[in-house]
């Protein structure tokens, strides 16, 4: 029997390499998409450029301005000299913020009273507006602290002293990478599966696989057993990128690492393979596995955390393998997360792991009657 | 003129006949759009805190409710530290207040009290809005508290306003440039597939061996999957319009024109890269690697375009998703702006006149 499995797994191997193509499609993408979108897939905002309509042109006015040019966050300023060219550079998305100071500016900050600025965000960036009126709101109160210090000294104060565990400079390109280790390592391991039950079965070589001495739980391990060698050596590779690379400190245990990414690669795989084992050709294959990959990556915890979720889509989550594989991998890299946190998480994983992979071999088992 | 239309004629019956065209075309990109606007928030963000009050002075009484009263903290009241410590390691807080035993002496004293805030670091961006948050509620409750310790002084009043969505609904935001996400299904990857089944299964090559001209053999596969692309499109709209609340105060036939251009750079991807590949599970993979995830990652969908580095910059360039969604958002949102539509427009014209003549150059009219 062993040998049997045996040959059929080095028939599967050999059938992913054969093909220079896929060859090169299945290891490099993933290393390349790492170093890409770690870049790329940020929630900082910098690089802002801005426009100003200074209607008071005092020194105070010219101040306020000076502290957003010396702003790390700011790019470039535009200055304006009337309405008309102010809204143009917003609509046409030129500049992703303006400030319009009145020109009764000085005279109210002189006079002790309210003065007040005009800032206008662009609403089509939402989240840019958003992280945008936090970074203006903290120069202004800069600004007016600066301005009037003797009116704070005889204030009660509260210093709030913020710390950051886990990852002190909260480096975002960490936090990236790490989770994008994670989310290719289910693009990878769906790839892999996706297709080689479905290929087989329009080629025809499926029935013959059937016909062949070779048992369904001996096919189901012949087709498991593959993937799941190169997709765990593709996340060991991508681990190590992240730590050489993007020098992120790793800090938990590797063993942990191990396991937890064996038990959800196999439950990747199982979805793969199950997906594939129901659909008739290679097209119905490779979209049926779209239509769980995409939900999974937005649903992940990823680009919005789970807790914000509605009741219902945080319930259906539980049977998103990513989305306790992140919490794991993220937890193992920045947290030390301890071995019975890691097998909380992973429990789920492994009921998704057991179900699909089950399911697949139902389906093998249908077919030889 | 014959030869093209049965060729058309032929692929729609094909198209009708497979039902993961109708999956591709109107149920994932349904799926799609209500993960995006049930599952995805980015304006309200909820984060469970921890809280730890070593000062039990009566005083403080109206500080920690106004912890408990906001709608952005989830509050979770604790003694021990150490339990605290292991509930964030553990990730069921995101972040830790602790409110020293010698705060409300040191406020009266007018020194400057002290607050520690301690977030989870391994979520970058929600250790980002505990800290703000905090911080807001720390302040605001001083100025409430001590009003009438407020000496007279001048402040500098920001008056913030966001034009185009004055609420800032993030799903405004989203669903439009989600749509560009979902045309790239049916774009490329439907196109990527078909194309390269028929070279894997031979019928290529006997399309090839007859009296066709690759122009027709070309059309053949443009005009049907482009009917269907816009037809998915239109419902894509629809569902963001009309089910899901977004305004449009653009015009729809600028829409329908950009999205034709856009549609037309990712058919002739698709096309391209089947023609290249011969192979489906090499053209499905390029269609994911090419098509879906820069449609994701670099378009300026979730992340904008201007904080990346400059050569991220320079690569997404290259993507067409930029220039629809950068277009789509507008539309959705502003209206007509031609300073913008303009140039994507004739960015996505050039570009999949480029695809559609390396197509021509690389199917190759004789067999080898």
């Amino acid at each position: 029997m062993w040998n049997r499995i045996f040959t059929l797994i080095i028939k599967e191997f050999y059938s992913i390499w054969r093909d220079p193509k896929s060859r090169t499609l299945i290891f490099l993408p993933p290393l390349v998409q790492l170093c890409i979108f770690a870049y790329a897939a940020t929630m900082e905002v910098q690089n802002i450029d801005m426009v100003i309509l200074d209607k008071d042109n005092t020194v105070e006015s010219r101040e306020l301005s000076e502290r957003f040019i010396h702003s790390v966050w700011f790019r470039k300023i535009y200055y304006v000299e009337n309405e008309k060219q102010f809204s143009r550079m917003i609509e046409s998305q030129k500049v992703m913020m303006g400030m319009e100071i009145n020109t009764d500016f000085s005279k109210n900050l002189k006079g002790r009273k309210e003065a007040k600025v005009q800032m206008i965000f662009d609403g089509r960036q939402t989240n840019v507006s958003q992280i945008l009126s936090g970074y203006t709101s903290s120069i202004v109160n800069q600004y007016e602290k600066d301005v009037f210090k003797s009116g704070y000294n005889d204030l009660p104060r509260v210093q709030v002293q913020v710390r950051h565990w886990f990852n002190t400079n909260l480096t975002y390109l960490d936090y990236t990478v790490v989770s994008l280790v994670a989310t290719l390592a289910m693009v990878i391991g769906i790839l892999l599966t996706s297709l080689s039950v479905a290929r087989e079965r329009e080629i025809g070589t499926f029935d013959q696989l059937i016909v062949s001495p070779l048992r369904p739980f001996e096919i189901l391990i012949g087709k498991t057993f593959p993937p799941l060698v190169i997709a765990t050596i593709i996340s060991t590779m991508m681990g190590l990128f992240a730590v050489f690379i993007f020098k992120i400190p790793y800090s938990g245990s590797i063993w942990l690492f191990y396991v937890s990414t064996i038990v959800f690669l196999l439950a990747i795989v199982g979805i793969g393979l199950f997906i594939s084992s129901i659909c008739r050709t290679q097209q119905q294959a490779i979209l049926g596995t779209f239509m769980f990959q995409m939900p999974a990556m937005l649903m992940s915890g990823y680009i919005s955390p789970i807790e914000n979720m509605p009741i219902f889509f945080q319930k259906l989550t539980f049977f998103n393998p990513i989305r306790f594989y992140m919490v794991i991998v993220k937890g193992l890299f920045f947290k030390n997360m301890p071995a019975d946190v890691v097998f909380t998480n992973l429990i789920p994983v492994g009921i998704t792991a057991v179900i699909t992979l089950y399911c697949a071999y139902w389906m093998f088992n249908r077919n030889l009657d | 003129m014959k030869i093209l239309k049965a060729l058309v004629i032929k692929e729609f019956y094909q198209m009708m006949r497979d039902p993961s065209t109708m999956l591709i075309a109107f149920i994932l990109p349904f799926i799609l759009l209500c993960v995006y606007q049930f599952a995805l928030n980015l304006d309200t963000n909820t984060v469970s805190v921890g809280l730890k009050v070593e000062d039990n002075k009566a005083k403080i009484s109206s500080l920690i409710s106004s912890f408990e009263n906001t709608e952005y903290i989830r509050l979770r009241r604790y003694d021990n530290r150490k339990k605290m410590e292991k509930d964030m390691e553990k990730g069921e807080i995101r972040g830790m207040i602790i409110i020293p035993n010698n705060f409300s002496t040191r406020i009266m004293r007018r020194e400057a009290a002290q607050i520690q805030v301690i977030t989870d670091g391994s979520e970058t961006n929600t250790a980002n809005f505990v800290a703000n948050y905090a911080s807001a509620i720390i302040q605001k409750w001083l100025n409430n508290e001590y009003k009438y310790w407020r000496v007279k002084r001048p402040t500098v009043q920001i008056v913030a306003r966001f034009w185009y969505n004055e609420e800032l609904n993030s799903h405004w935001f989203i669903l439009p440039g989600a749509l560009s996400v979902i045309m790239t299904l049916v774009g490329i990857l439907l196109t990527a597939l078909v194309v390269s089944r028929e070279w894997e299964r031979g019928t290529m090559e006997a399309l090839i061996t007859t009296k066709v001209t690759k122009t027709d053999i070309l059309l053949g596969k443009y005009i049907p999957y482009f009917c269907l692309g816009m037809v998915s499109m239109a419902f894509g709209v629809f569902c963001c319009v009309v089910l899901f609340q977004v305004p449009f105060r653009g015009s729809y036939l600028v829409f329908a024109l950009v999205s034709a251009f856009f549609l037309l750079t990712l058919i002739g991807q698709g096309f391209l890269i089947s023609t290249l590949a011969k192979n489906q599970f090499v053209a499905s993979q390029a269609a994911l690697i090419a098509g879906f995830l820069p449609a994701l990652m670099l378009s300026g969908l979730v992340y904008p375009i201007s904080s990346m580095p400059k050569s991220v910059q320079f690569l997404s360039n290259f993507i067409s998703a930029k220039y629809f969604v950068g277009c789509s958002q507008n539309l959705f949102m502003a209206g007509n702006i031609w300073d913008i539509f303009i140039p994507n427009s004739i960015f996505m014209i050039v570009m999949s006149v480029i695809f559609y003549l390396l197509i021509y150059r690389f199917t190759a009219q004789r067999l080898d």
